[in-house]
């Protein structure tokens, strides 16, 4: 009788590498968000471009410095939230709690930026009735901003596991989970706010 | 370190992107399409270095990377033209 032969050494290699981060419900649900969002941009595009002049005219009174300082804090709020999870994985989570705690720190910095910004424009007079961009510019900023508050929650939960001890080393996956979904509120903005602030 | 890269290039990226959304007020038509159309391309280049490097997508099974290669891609198709059929 043959002996079977030796399993190849690089299928399994690549196995290890592909590797599913999280779980595949938080995939389903982002996957599911980010096609629900895909939607609200073409939306607002096919109707801007049957009132381009309005449009562009109420878009210039968005304030871009304050939307480009926003995706700032995002992205170093993602930034932060990846190498926090690295450090849980390489089985050194010291600087986790910090890393969450800093990115937890930005995301209330844009909810922070966004009450201001919802201050100026109401102050301004202009509301959700005001014309099309303002009902766009509100609902589909409003709808990111809530993600924004349960990602903040999420972040707060994040740090509070990661200070316990062991952290990661029996189960990265609730980190990971909590991760991808603070990334695609990152993701999200970061096409939000061109789309909204930029593209005229 | 990789995500370091990435966090800086998503940094300059929206820069690049905030400088010419303000250049581009008061251009003529065509460039201002022009750079509408490099603005989404940007955008979509910068959700996909997040999909593939801060979530991973990059290092998963085959199938979860092309759905996210392909919301990418498909989005900013969509976007695009979108744009594009608008009157200047």
């Amino acid at each position: 009788m043959r002996a079977p032969p030796p399993a190849p050494a690089v299928p399994r290699a690549a196995a290890r590498q592909q590797r599913l981060p999280g779980e595949a419900g938080v995939w389903a649900f982002v996957f599911g968000d980010m096609m629900v969002f895909a939607l609200f941009f073409c939306t607002y595009l096919f109707y801007r471009g049957q009132q381009v002049q309005t449009f562009r005219a109420a878009q210039a009174q968005l304030d871009r410095n304050l939307g480009a300082f926003n995706t700032l804090l995002l992205l170093t709020s993602s930034w932060l939230v990846a190498d926090a999870v690295h450090a849980l994985r390489a089985g050194s989570p010291g600087r986790a709690p910090r890393r969450f705690a800093g990115a937890a720190l930005c995301a209330a910095g844009f909810i922070a930026a966004k009450g201001f910004e919802y201050r100026q424009k109401l102050d301004a007079g202009l509301t959700p009735a005001s014309s099309d961009f303002f009902m766009y510019y509100f609902v589909f900023t409003g709808i990111h901003l809530l993600h924004v508050l349960v990602g903040l929650a999420v972040l707060l939960w994040l740090r509070a596991a990661s200070r316990r001890p062991g952290a990661g080393a029996a189960d990265l996956r609730p980190f990971e989970n909590g991760a991808i979904y603070w990334h695609m509120v990152d993701l999200l903005w970061v096409v939000l706010f061109p789309l909204l602030y930029l593209v005229g | 370190m990789r995500i370091t890269a990435v966090w800086l290039l998503l940094m300059l990226a929206t820069a690049l992107s905030w400088g010419s959304g303000l250049a581009e007020s008061g251009g003529p038509a065509a460039w201002r399409t022009r750079i509408g159309t490099g603005l989404l391309c940007l955008a979509l280049f910068k959700a996909r270095l997040i999909l593939m490097h801060f979530m991973e997508a990059g290092r998963a099974p085959p199938f979860l990377r092309w759905i996210a290669e392909a919301w990418a891609a498909g989005l900013c198709a969509a976007l695009v033209l979108l744009y594009r059929l608008a009157p200047a």
